[in-house]
């Protein structure tokens, strides 16, 4: 699931960036500068997301099957809105006619949101519990992705997914366009403490035996620790540690919703029986120990390969 | 069969058949460009770089979409077809994962590489980009295929409870028809990236534009495009082989052999007919599929009323796909002769019909990449693991069916939206033509 943290830390910054766009650069070269900013990088980052689903295929088909059968619309809208970011990145640059420029960054933002926010919608369900694969469907399932806690930890997600669009703005940028993006990262500041404090709210009352766990407060306390370190960084203008503490943010996170129930994955609503663990869903030896190796080494090598290209095609632009 | 698995298979068919217009073309047009950076490594001539930005700029259009399309389809798996993802998962589910970890990732970023780094690394790494790019592409279809290829003829498992379950992964994914499939699969890709760097410089020596660019590639591809029709046929029978050997209800239907019989027939043309049990407005060369599949007449060929009805494949579409792909095939095969002939006298720059046959041909590997395809999926049916598990009882049958048919419809919209968008962007990129450093490469 490395898969997925480091998809949340790499995307989450193109689709804040994404989601920035709807109010900050007000003008649209400035807008088109960061873009440029993350064009080289937004396929390898995707990436990580494909990696991390076909990594769960491979290693625990039944929690695979399971969530992508029960979230059947949600996760196919989330996959249309894949096709129709990816291709926007490409045609966004290359169109010349202005309407349809336009009209591609519009595509653009607003897949960023669909995917941000289904994204951690289908994470928050999965944390409250979803029911058996091959069970059929309650007439009105459909509403009930759109509970409490999974509305709050979509929001919650999108906004640590914007604060990181604001951290690498700032960390690429220089000049006018940075000092700008610093001015509204602390503006944001304050947006982004609400959230932590309505996100902790909402879980400890939705699983009240959180609140007994340890690795739940070390989770809230990296959070916690993540933010305050924001506004340090902040105001001290240093882009590169800022990055790092929003980045923090999102491990915090993730930390917290991965301590509530594990080592349940997936909470099998009504039936506490099935509930999937790590350790039943999971696959024969043969294949856990194959796949250990190629993730964890093929991590790395992606990892090491990944911050080569980075340092290659970055260079930041004097605005 | 249940509308909501008939919906499913419509639904994952057009998923994928639009998804394969694109990695073919990657395959091909990262063979192509390695050529040409290669060229230009070691003789340093402008020609070959600037050869090299136009079919970049054309590779990276093509990457998106394909990755766009690729992406929809790790999770299509889950989504449609949840019954075959957990009971298949253990074998099928490394290959996809490690597709991506090792060949997806890697070709992505080097290919970041090519597309804005000509100025910032050194010629040597972006050589090694080319090179790199070239393995992930190549590296990607090994893995997918060879878990598409123990779909269809499954081996090195195990059977735990209702799920199948990986024995020996090495057995498993170097299967039966894993090698002569990802062969006839690459030949394929490259003989589609050969013609659509033939049509090009075809298109422009019709417009007496970019002679250079267009001698060039005459000078290579066609040549190539003839030794790689010549393989696409070998590797295409090997194919046919191995089908005959592990799958014989999909053999019979492909080649037309209702009953079991010694010296079979090879059709050439036909078409079957269930009731009547025969092979209507037949052309068939007598005994030579017999001589073909075992190197002897007396080779027995299974027939297919041999097999239960239950197990049998739609005979109608897979003898003409497979025969149509064939007939192509030899097409293609004529074209490079005709080319490498008229190349070879220097009379191609003359013989206007044939630039415009080289123009007119690119999209005939793309209809018999989805050709081939199309023979060996329904070729399978009624299996999705074949002689494992039934297509049926891979569905997901929890879905609604409307929400089905709401995805399935808006995912042909959204295609046909895409294809209008790229065809414009690769005509423009096409138009440009080959390009210097100051017009290639992107704002910032």
């Amino acid at each position: 699931m490395g898969f997925y943290l480091g998809y949340t830390l790499l995307d989450g910054f193109d689709l804040g960036i994404g989601m920035m766009f709807t109010f900050f650069p007000r003008n649209a070269k400035d807008r088109f500068t960061i873009f440029n900013k993350i064009w080289p990088f937004w396929d390898g980052n995707e990436v990580w997301l494909i990696m991390g689903t076909g990594t769960l295929f491979a290693i625990f088909p039944l929690v695979y099957g399971t969530i992508l059968s029960h979230f059947y619309l949600l996760i196919l809208v989330f996959v249309f809105a894949i096709i129709f970011r990816a291709v926007s990145f490409e045609f966004w640059p290359k169109e010349s006619r202005p309407g349809r420029k336009k009209m591609w960054e519009t595509v653009l933002v607003v897949c960023s949101f669909i995917m941000a926010f289904l994204f951690w919608l289908v994470a928050g369900n999965i944390l409250m519990g979803i029911p058996a694969a091959g069970t059929p469907k309650a007439p009105d399932y459909f509403w009930d992705i759109f509970s409490p806690v999974p509305l709050v930890l979509a929001v919650t997600g999108m906004n640590l997914f914007l604060m990181h669009g604001f951290a690498y703005t700032i960390d690429s940028t220089s000049g006018k366009l940075k000092t700008a993006a610093i001015r509204m990262a602390i503006r944001y500041w304050y947006v982004y403490v609400a959230f932590y404090i309505l996100f902790m709210i909402f879980i400890l009352i939705y699983n009240p035996h959180a609140a007994g766990l340890f690795y739940f407060w070390i989770g809230a306390a990296v959070y916690l620790v993540a933010i305050v370190l924001q506004k340090i960084f902040l105001s001290l203008a240093n882009s590169f540690w800022f990055f790092w503490a929003s980045a923090s943010g999102i491990i915090g996170t993730w930390v917290v919703i991965g301590s509530i129930h594990f080592p349940v994955m997936i909470k099998q609503t009504g039936q506490a029986e099935r509930n999937l663990t790590v350790y039943d869903s999971s696959n024969t030896l043969t294949v856990l120990i194959l796949m250990a190796f190629m993730a964890g080494l093929g991590m790395l090598i992606v990892i090491g390969y990944t911050i080569y290209v980075y340092r290659v095609l970055r260079g930041k632009l004097k605005t | 069969m249940d509308l909501t698995t008939i919906l499913n298979r419509i639904q994952f068919g057009t998923a994928i058949s639009y998804h394969f217009i694109f990695p073919p073309t990657t395959i091909g047009l990262s063979l192509v460009i390695l050529i040409t950076e290669t060229l230009y490594y070691f003789k340093k001539e402008p020609l070959y770089k600037h050869s090299g930005n136009l079919l970049i700029e054309v590779l990276a259009i093509i990457y998106v979409i394909g990755v766009a399309t690729g992406s929809v389809m790790e999770f299509l798996f889950g989504t449609n077809w949840t019954g075959f993802a957990i009971r298949g998962g253990d074998v099928v589910g490394p290959p996809a994962a490690i597709e991506a970890i090792t060949s997806f990732a890697l070709e992505g970023a080097f290919l970041a590489i090519l597309v804005f780094g000509r100025n910032k690394v050194s010629g040597t790494i972006y050589w090694v980009a080319a090179i790199l790019v070239f393995f992930g592409a190549h590296f990607s279809g090994w893995w997918i295929i060879s878990a598409n290829s123990w779909m269809q003829t499954p081996a090195g498992y195990d059977v735990q409870g209702d799920t199948f379950v990986v024995k020996n992964f090495i057995e498993a994914m170097f299967n039966h028809s894993t090698w002569v499939r990802y062969g006839h699969t690459i030949n394929a890709s490259w003989l589609t990236g050969l013609l659509l760097w033939l049509g090009i410089s075809a298109w422009y020596k019709l417009k007496n534009k970019h002679e250079e660019f267009s001698k060039l590639c005459f000078s290579i591809a066609l040549p190539l495009l003839f030794i790689f029709a010549l393989s696409q046929i070998v590797l295409g029978h090997l194919s046919a082989v191995t089908v005959d050997r592990y799958q014989p209800e999909k053999n019979a239907a492909i080649e037309g052999i209702f009953e079991t019989q010694k010296f079979a027939p090879l059709y050439l043309f036909g078409i079957p007919d269930r009731q009547a049990n025969k092979i209507l407005l037949p052309v068939a060369i007598p005994g030579m599929l017999s001589f073909l599949t075992g190197l002897s007449f007396d080779r027995e060929i299974k027939g297919f009323n041999s097999f239960p009805p239950e197990n049998r494949p739609a005979i109608e579409v897979v003898f003409q796909t497979f025969h149509l792909m064939v007939l192509f095939g030899g097409a293609l095969l004529l074209t490079g002769l005709v080319g490498s002939i008229l190349l070879f006298r220097k009379k191609l720059a003359r013989q206007k019909w044939f630039l415009w046959l080289l123009v007119c041909i690119v999209p005939l590997p793309y209809i018999n990449n989805e050709l081939g395809w199309v023979t060996a999926e329904i070729g399978r049916q009624p299996w999705v693991i074949y002689g494992l598990l039934r297509t049926a009882d891979g569905s997901n049958t929890t879905v609604p069916f409307a929400q089905v048919l709401i995805t399935l419809i808006a995912l042909f919209v959204i295609y046909i939206i895409i294809s209008f968008f790229a065809f414009f962007f690769l005509k423009r990129t096409i138009s440009k033509g080959p390009v210097s450093e100051e017009a290639f490469g992107y704002g910032g």
